[in-house]
């Protein structure tokens, strides 16, 4: 008569590590913005992980283990890549990030009423997050999206809990910045609400801007 | 805690990682100064508003079957070779591993009943929903390039639920969906290539042999009609496997 085999470990693994494959994806799909190479990423995320099960400590969490595996895997990726079309372009992101930061400054003289925000369209959120740099990207990827406590995206992402803080801050205000861009572009906001005179809103204000300039 | 010191823990507080003590100093502040707590809300709604915006896709069913496929590969035994040369197996045991493996391996549909039993696992979504035989099998007619023959089991509790397309070890396989006492059953219907079936013990039932396989829990059961090769797949003991096919009145 047959008798009923227990399963093995790495096949429980396999199954455990399955449960987290929507929200892997999922974030693939933001880092890469491509479907092809969201599931390249994830597919071998995947491989890896299960070549490298022995050495995850049961009892520890195996979703943020299996982020860091994939982050780790796509910043190796982006990093040869990016190196190659800077060689082959010659291309720099800095002009991006520092006009963005420009940005971030008018955002911050906002009134606190204007909740221009709650008038966008989930795809120029989605816009705006991917041209976030890589390194705010990621930790909003992980807090925001992801709900990550900032204890396990320092451990996703190996950096100081400290860092884990200010890009998620630096993050959200230049994501913030870019979105406003968006909102007065596509007229979802007026220009005039950012100058000094608006609202009785005040002395916050006015230090925001002042700090500003 | 004042205005200044506010800008700096809010985030943090708004996150929930700001420890109990100066989260009461904090929300004290909030409290006494309008501005603050306007500011607060705004942060909030912000952080909410980018929650809500970004969706959080799901991976398409055809990644799923790729995926299991190749995690499939990757959990696959070494090589028989390989094996052999770790020095510190004792013989008998080596030999051992040599019969199970090529037990498992010698017939064709091993890596098809590998992958049935991944794709059972990950439950796809059916195409089509029905409860009658004739509905599915028409269903396929102009899916798959053979015909999808039906089963006819005479048990009640083994019930029809639906039906979607497939593909098994590159091979177009037609997936059947049954349900039986809350648990799900699988049929894969491939064209017959042929060879022994996949199976580490073979059964007669009737005039019919059903080759069995346990895999990561599950059972298979496999047999060929007409031209079809079929897997059932299912959370299932053997002897319940069996019990399932023995309430079958005709198979295709």
């Amino acid at each position: 008569m047959f008798f009923r085999k227990k399963p093995k470990p790495g096949e429980k693994f396999q199954e455990a590590a399955l449960e987290h494959l929507d929200a892997l994806y999922g974030t693939a799909l933001r880092m890469t913005a491509n479907e092809a190479e969201a599931e390249d990423l994830v597919q071998d995320t995947y491989v890896r992980a299960l070549r490298f099960a022995g050495k995850f400590e049961e009892g520890t969490n195996l979703k943020a283990w299996m982020f860091k595996m994939m982050v780790n895997l796509f910043i190796n990726r982006y990093r040869r890549d990016r190196r190659l079309r800077e060689v082959r372009e010659g291309t720099e992101c800095r002009d991006m990030v520092e006009r963005t930061i420009d940005q971030d400054k008018l955002s911050l003289a906002l009134a606190p009423e204007e909740y221009f925000f709650e008038k966008l369209f989930s795809d120029d959120v989605v816009r705006a997050l991917a041209e976030l740099p890589l390194e705010f990207k990621l930790v909003v990827l992980l807090v925001d999206i992801n709900g990550f406590s900032y204890a396990r995206g320092a451990e996703i992402l190996g950096i100081p809990m400290g860092t884990v803080m200010s890009r998620l801050h630096r993050g959200r205000r230049l994501l913030r910045a870019s979105l406003y861009e968006f909102a007065l572009r596509e007229g979802y906001v007026k220009e005039e609400s950012n100058s000094q005179t608006v609202q009785p809103a005040d002395l916050d204000q006015y230090r925001q801007h002042r700090r500003g300039h | 805690m004042d205005c200044r010191e506010l800008d700096k823990f809010l985030q943090v507080y708004l996150d929930g990682e700001l420890d109990p003590e100066d989260s009461e100093a904090l929300e004290r502040h909030l409290r006494s100064c309008p501005r603050c707590q306007a500011r607060a809300d705004y942060e909030a709604r912000f952080v909410k508003a980018i929650k809500v915006r970004v969706p959080k896709p799901v991976a398409p069913d055809s990644f799923r079957e790729r995926l299991a496929a190749a995690v499939a590969r990757e959990s696959e035994p070494r090589p028989v070779a390989r094996r052999l040369m770790w020095g510190s197996i004792p013989a008998a045991a080596a030999l051992a591993m040599v019969i199970t493996f090529t037990w498992t391996v010698t017939s064709g549909f091993t890596p098809l009943v590998r992958e049935a039993v991944n794709q059972h696992s990950l439950a796809p979504a059916v195409d089509v929903n029905a409860s009658d035989m004739a509905t599915v099998e028409d269903w396929f007619r102009k899916k798959v390039d053979f015909n999808v023959a039906l089963p006819r089991f005479r048990s009640r509790s083994f019930n029809l639920v639906g039906a979607r397309l497939s593909k098994l070890a590159e091979r177009r396989a037609a997936l059947i969906r049954y349900q039986r006492s809350g648990h799900r059953f699988s049929l894969f219907v491939v064209t017959d290539s042929g060879g022994d079936l996949a199976g580490q013990r073979c059964e007669r039932v009737g005039s019919k042999e059903f080759c069995l396989t346990e895999q990561k829990g599950y059972t298979v059961a496999q047999w060929r009609s007409r031209g079809l090769v079929y897997s059932l797949v299912g959370d299932a003991t053997p002897q319940e496997m069996i019990e399932v096919l023995s309430s079958n009145l005709s198979f295709p």
